[in-house]
């Protein structure tokens, strides 16, 4: 990227790669210039993004501190386990716990909600089928935010806002259109001949359902359950705006540690479990869908 | 015995128009017709997932015409075999018992008769077609129904298997009420002792086979009879498996 507009914006950084010496002192010295907007304007040319992090290190002097820039240096050099280490200390494992906890009954209030529900669009029929469907998937056309928000506008007069029964409306709310859809689909797919069959062999309505109904939808309750678990671990924004930045989810912890304490390697490692445990979960999905079941 | 009094039905249309016939008890009964001539809709009247708008349907003197489905004294084989997906044979043949919360001793006999006790832990899908269907037949039988229905129960099947299972299916239906429904004259022919043949909802004929090909009464049954006949004997040529089917 060198020509001589580089040379002019950035003299210390270029003095570096030339001559040598303390690379950070050069991009400290290039910052703190006078027409270091321009400097940054032309590093975020080169490298996207980089603007509103360069201009944080000209509008709060914390970020001009060598020392600052040292340590993320480090952090973004080294290969280590340190921070899996830290991640694995027992407040971030109370906080994985809580979240999978926590993803674990909106999962089963999803299930509850979703399995009736997804019946009841089996049974209409024509466009009253249509139009259900629809209504159930409105809430994925709207934005993530704007539905958490407009939580917070039915929440407050009943004084559940910053309580965690908020997260679980919010939630459970946000999570259903994707609960429903896998079981709707497995419902569908029902071969109504097996019912028949069950009813004329001398089985009754609830026998019918145990044995021959409910077995056909279990690999929809389990993609179900698998899309709505790991998609409710991800959420951040239902949990802090209706929750009230308790820190309850592991990704609040991930955004401190992000935004607030700097600490990026210890949110990376948050965020690897967070995803291996993803990648399983995908791994169960695969299982069910691709390799086949013996007693499919 | 199983009696069919004026069955009439309509959706849009009518369905079925005044539908009476009688099976006699251990005998076997085709009911016959093209696509769209009623047939399905019998059964579904016949085993009560749809309800008659008059008429009556009695089984050995028992008027079955407003008895929920599971309560009829009826077998059911369906066309795709339908068996649970999730069960093993063993467990296929032994749902009905099971549901009826009666001893499961019969299963073994049954699964005896139908040849297929080394085949008893199978799931559906690790049995062929013929072995399907075998077990839906045993499924139906293993509780001494009065009356059998089967809706086009070898459609799936290709020429040969066809043939096959066809004498192995009145082997084991022999002393069995049953009702056969097929569009195939030729397998009615060879399954049955009497034929209904069905038109647009209205029984056209009935009679036994040499009755029917001999003396058709309509225009239509005669074409009806004819063209099936002509599809089977060229197929079995084209198949040329004509040795099979004269064994």
């Amino acid at each position: 990227m060198y020509n001589t507009t580089v040379e002019r914006y950035l003299p210390n950084i270029t003095n570096y790669v030339v001559n040598g010496g303390d690379r950070i002192e050069a991009i400290q010295k290039d910052l703190a210039r006078e027409d270091s907007r321009r400097a940054i304007t032309y590093l975020n040319h080169h490298y996207h993004k980089t603007r509103s992090m360069f201009r944080k290190g000209i509008e709060h002097p914390g970020w001009r501190d060598p020392k600052f820039w040292k340590v993320v240096e480090q952090e973004v050099k080294s290969y280590t386990f340190a921070n899996f280490k830290r991640a694995s200390n027992d407040l971030y494992l109370k906080v994985i716990g809580r979240t999978y906890l926590l993803s674990a009954i909106i999962t089963i209030i999803c299930l509850g909600l979703a399995y009736p529900l997804a019946y009841y669009l089996t049974k209409l029929k024509g466009i009253a089928s249509k139009v259900a469907l629809f209504i159930v998937l409105i809430p994925l056309f709207s934005s993530f935010l704007s539905r958490t928000v407009s939580w917070i506008l039915l929440l407050q007069p009943f004084d559940l806002m910053n309580t965690i029964t908020a997260i679980y409306i919010g939630s459970v709310y946000i999570a259903l259109p994707l609960s429903v859809l896998p079981i709707y689909l497995a419902m569908k797919n029902v071969n109504t001949d097996l019912i028949k069959v069950s009813t004329i062999s001398g089985a009754d309505k609830v026998q019918t359902f145990r044995y021959v109904y409910f077995p056909q939808t279990i690999k929809g309750i389990a993609n179900s359950t698998i899309l709505t678990f790991m998609s409710v671990t991800g959420y951040y924004i239902t949990p802090s705006l209706l929750g009230g930045s308790k820190g309850l989810f592991v990704t609040e912890q991930i955004i401190r540690q992000v935004q607030y304490t700097l600490n990026w390697g210890l949110a990376s490692a948050l965020t690897v479990i967070m995803l291996a445990t993803s990648l399983a979960l995908f791994y169960v999905y695969y299982c069910i869908n691709f390799k086949g079941d013996a007693r499919d | 015995m199983l009696e069919v009094k004026n069955i009439k039905k309509t959706f849009k249309d009518t369905v079925l128009d005044n539908v009476s016939f009688s099976v006699p008890a251990g005998s076997n009964i085709a009911v016959l017709g093209p696509s769209g001539s009623g047939k399905s809709t019998l059964l579904n009247c016949i085993t009560g997932f749809e309800s008659p708008d008059c008429g009556q349907i009695i089984v050995n003197g028992l008027d079955i015409t407003t008895l929920s489905s599971n309560k009829r004294p009826l077998g059911m084989v369906f066309q795709n075999f339908s068996l649970f997906p999730n069960m093993t044979a063993y467990e296929n043949i032994a749902y009905p018992l099971r549901v009826k919360g009666k001893d499961l001793s019969p299963v073994n006999d049954v699964l005896k008769v139908i040849g297929m006790e080394e085949h008893a832990n199978k799931l559906p899908k690790q049995l062929s077609g013929g072995q399907q269907q075998r077990v839906a037949i045993a499924r139906a039988l293993v509780y001494n129904p009065d009356v059998i229905l089967m809706d086009e129960p070898l459609a799936s099947l290709d020429l040969k298997l066809r043939i096959r299972l066809q004498k192995d299916i009145k082997q084991l239906l022999k002393d069995t009420t049953v009702i056969y429904v097929t569009h195939d004259f030729t397998e009615a022919f060879n399954m049955c002792d009497t034929i209904v043949i069905m038109n647009k909802g209205k029984v056209e004929q009935i009679g036994s086979p040499t009755e029917i090909l001999d003396k058709p009464r309509s225009d239509f049954v005669n074409e009806f009879v004819c063209e099936t006949w002509k599809d089977y004997t060229s197929s079995i040529f084209s198949s040329n498996i004509l040795s099979t089917a004269v064994r």
